[in-house]
């Protein structure tokens, strides 16, 4: 019974995280592009620890509840596209929630 | 066709800002005590002053523990002989202030209808400092105004906030003040609002959000692992950085306004420097 759930939290781990470095790659930032995860974990970057926890992940560290946890995001996003926009333009679906427009901000 | 529903269409904006308006600043303040109390009925109200803290009772103790005995006594104490050495004509700060400066800042900021403008506690020292010849501190240099205001608060704690909006240009000035608090802004587009409104008691990456009632009771701060002094207006300030939006002048009128409007939202409530805040 375990084991499909992480099946799935790891497959949708990895698309969210393809997907964070696909906006990434349209940066054009100068030097070796940062992986997915250090988009997702980086403050200063995509930040995305700071409201969604990844219980999926262990080296996901820490203890935000403030937004929902990104876990089956397969399930949740079987629409590979939709994952997409919705991390390049999160409020176009929740315009009151704060998390930020990547598009604006460059990530 | 299309006349008539332009013209619908601003009836309805009007009846949408009268009625953004016709929010007093009482029903803002009791709106959003209200809206803790809804979330966290066990929390007492008089406990908003702690903010953050109030959610976690580890990092209470651990604030307890260190307010018994604060690492940042000596600044304060570098307050206090700023605030008791007299001016060259030989008057003090004592003078300027009714009670000798004793229970009095939690009625600022208030609005003063000659100036036309808010004065803060800092405004109204600075004001003290130019009546008796001497030239005015910068309200963002936390070796000055910021190490006076460290101790010249503690001589209002336990006060109860007072601030008060009576008239048109208080109106507009907490109005303002409003509208800075909701406004998103910066390169992250985050309005004060987007976190400390309905997030409150949420934990961000690992720091607990404060309620926005309480939030102006505790200043200034010494924050952090190096105890830096931060007033209430260098943390907008450092708050504005981290949405990376281009902060306003410390001391300037968009940061007072906002103090103006966000210290009547901790009304009734009793102030405390100088604390230790991460």
């Amino acid at each position: 019974m375990e084991k499909p759930i992480a099946i799935v939290t790891a497959a949708s781990l990895s698309l969210l995280l393809a997907a964070t470095f696909m906006s990434a790659a349209r940066a054009a930032a100068p030097g070796p592009e940062p992986s997915g995860q250090e988009l997702a974990f980086d403050n200063r970057k995509g930040n995305c620890l700071a409201c969604h926890a990844m219980p999926g992940d262990p080296k996901a560290v820490t203890s935000t509840n403030v937004a929902p946890p990104l876990v089956g995001m397969a399930a949740r996003f079987p629409d590979r596209s939709k994952l997409y926009g919705q991390i390049w333009m999160p409020r176009a679906a929740t315009p009151t929630r704060p998390c930020r427009h990547s598009a604006r901000t460059g990530f | 066709m299309k006349r008539a529903t332009w013209i619908l269409s601003c009836l309805g904006m009007l009846a949408f800002s009268a009625d953004a308006m016709s929010v007093s600043p009482e029903q803002e303040r009791l709106k959003s005590v209200q809206a803790v109390q809804r979330k966290y009925p066990d929390i007492k109200f008089e406990d908003y002053v702690y903010g953050a803290l109030a959610f976690s009772a580890d990092a209470k103790a651990q604030y307890d523990n260190m307010m018994a005995f604060p690492p940042f006594e000596s600044e304060i104490d570098k307050g206090r002989a700023l605030w008791e050495t007299p001016f060259r004509n030989g008057r003090h700060y004592a003078d300027c202030f009714p009670g000798g400066g004793k229970n009095g800042a939690g009625n600022y900021p208030y609005y003063d209808e000659t100036m036309k403008k808010v004065v803060t506690f800092e405004m109204a020292l600075n004001q003290c400092r130019t009546k008796n010849g001497e030239a005015a501190y910068k309200s963002s240099d936390m070796n000055t105004m910021g190490l006076l205001t460290a101790y010249a608060r503690t001589l209002s704690d336990g006060m109860l906030m007072n601030v008060k909006v009576k008239g048109d240009g208080a109106l507009a000035a907490f109005e303002s003040g409003r509208r800075f608090f909701y406004q998103r802004r910066g390169q992250l587009t985050f309005s004060c609002a987007s976190c400390h409104g309905g997030h409150v008691g949420e934990i961000l990456r690992t720091e607990y959000l404060s309620m926005l009632p309480g939030q102006a009771t505790h200043w200034p701060a010494f924050r952090g692992g190096d105890y830096a002094l931060f007033t209430l207006q260098r943390r907008y300030s450092a708050c504005n950085q981290l949405v990376r939006a281009v902060p306003m002048e410390i001391g300037g009128e968009e940061y007072n306004n906002l103090e103006y409007f966000h210290s009547y939202l901790s009304n009734g409530l009793p102030l405390k420097a100088s604390v230790f805040r991460k």
